[in-house]
């Protein structure tokens, strides 16, 4: 059982290391002692990024087979799991490293296709895992509810992002070759905003929980979807004269962007990883009173 | 007593429920006392006023069928509750305080709470508080259930193992 070895310490880490990594190459660059190192710092993004997401997708996997009798939860944990492999992939293809392979990549149409490509199905399958994670909590029946000050905060997020959309015109795919580039990258956007408006749904569901390892695992979720919609809006927000969702490690804006992406990859590795712990604890309890009520009825 | 008329041989007669014999007494003696006639008189007028005032109220606070039906839940709500907390068994008591300990670090003590309630609301005890060692095992299995939905079959197979009682399979 992976879930024993990927703990959330493992993922914390994880997370801690790069972190250190990524501020440690730049340091030097910023203070004006070295130029920056851009290569081993693509080579850290992509490998970190590769490695929270395969985590995500693994743990994922192993939670889904846990729900053999909650089809809703099952199904909520395979598409999260589905959402981490697109996501995998797309670190992958989006990489900084190809730039060093072909120059321009990052910021040329292909790239924007590939990426487009990959994030609305990521997008739906983290939308439609969420809602089927609310229904399989909805159905149990233990009167969670979701709050009125909630659905206008939702909303309020909904209409942030529409609004972002409508006045935004230069989206970087906006001039792309690609007509499906075209199409596809508002669809992501506005996918988005649903989901950063989902998360509150999440939040709420935390609270009434109460502590527990279970509300942990929200708040990560929730800390993942919102984080995403906070820094796609930020960047619309703090760089008006740059195109939406364009990729530029020029300045310590960016740079700072770009690490604060990062966290989110890890963000979704921690979700899984306090979830899959959470079975991994259960099972240990199980065990040891398996063996306890053994001592006392010798078979 | 006055005139040999007790108070209670005149709110009997006032009423129309003295006997035949004390009214005959009564009236024979009205007839000529006036004292006694003012007396009885003052006393008549009163008695209707009671009685017409009674009946005002009782047509303004007339209950409508569902305040009468909240009423009356919360009457037998609060019975019951009375009526089985001291009654609940021991061993059953011990049971939910250690199944909220195992739920509570896992889900959450709110949702460990919520849990439980809602396990014996979805069983035949109906409620926490009516929930005994006959009903334990349905009660336990919507618990497990709920278990599973939130946190997994491996936990739920925690709570069924940590639920069982104490001499049973």
């Amino acid at each position: 059982m992976l879930a024993a070895r990927i703990t959330p310490k493992v993922v914390a880490y994880g997370l801690a290391a790069e972190l250190a990594l990524l501020v440690g190459l730049y340091l030097p660059a910023a203070f004006g002692w070295s130029s920056r190192f851009r290569l081993t710092e693509a080579i850290v993004m992509t490998i970190a990024g590769v490695l929270a997401f395969g985590f995500a997708l693994v743990l994922s996997l192993e939670v889904a087979a846990e729900y053999r009798q909650a089809p809703w939860a099952r199904l909520a944990w395979l598409l999260l799991a589905a959402n981490a492999g697109l996501s995998l992939v797309k670190r992958g293809v989006g990489s900084p490293l190809f730039d060093f392979v072909r120059e321009g990549y990052r910021t040329g149409p292909l790239r924007g296709l590939l990426d487009n490509l990959l994030v609305v199905p990521a997008n739906l399958c983290l939308l439609a895992g969420l809602l089927a994670m609310w229904w399989g909590f909805h159905r149990i029946g233990l009167g969670f509810r979701v709050e009125r000050r909630d659905r206008a905060a939702m909303a309020l997020i909904a209409a942030l992002f529409l609004t972002l959309l409508l006045y935004r015109e230069n989206l970087s795919q906006g001039q792309s070759p690609y007509v499906l580039s075209r199409m596809l990258q508002p669809l992501g956007l506005a996918l988005l905003g649903v989901i950063s408006a989902f998360g509150l749904v999440l939040h709420r569901y935390a609270v009434q929980m109460g502590d527990g390892q279970l509300a942990r695992v929200m708040r990560w979720l929730m800390f993942y979807v919102l984080l995403r919609g906070v820094l796609v809006f930020s960047r619309g927000l703090l760089s008006p004269q740059l195109p939406l969702l364009l990729d530029s490690s020029s300045d310590l804006d960016e740079w700072a962007l770009d690490l604060l992406w990062q966290v989110v990859h890890w963000a979704l590795a921690m979700a899984t990883a306090y979830r899959a712990q959470l079975t991994v604890s259960a099972a240990a309890q199980l065990k040891q009173l398996r063996a306890t009520k053994a001592e006392i009825v010798p078979v | 007593m006055k005139h040999g008329i007790s108070e209670q041989e005149w709110n009997d007669y006032l009423d129309g429920r003295a006997t035949a014999a004390v009214s005959y007494r009564i009236e024979a003696h009205l007839i000529g006392c006036l004292e006694c006639w003012e007396f009885y008189e003052r006393l008549s007028c009163a008695t209707q006023q009671l009685l017409a005032a009674c009946e005002e109220a009782r047509q303004g606070l007339t209950l409508e069928d569902r305040q009468l039906h909240a009423m009356l839940r919360g009457v037998f709500s609060r019975l019951r509750t009375e009526g089985s907390a001291g009654t609940m068994h021991p061993q059953v008591q011990g049971q939910l305080h250690m199944l909220h300990s195992v739920l509570a670090p896992f889900c959450g003590t709110q949702a460990a709470a919520r849990a439980l309630q809602t396990a014996a609301k979805n069983s035949p005890a109906r409620s926490l508080e009516q929930v005994t060692l006959d009903n334990w095992e349905p009660f336990l299995e919507k618990l497990k259930a709920i278990a599973a939905a939130m946190c997994g079959d491996t936990f739920a197979n925690l709570i069924w193992e940590r639920g069982q009682l104490q001499g049973s399979n």
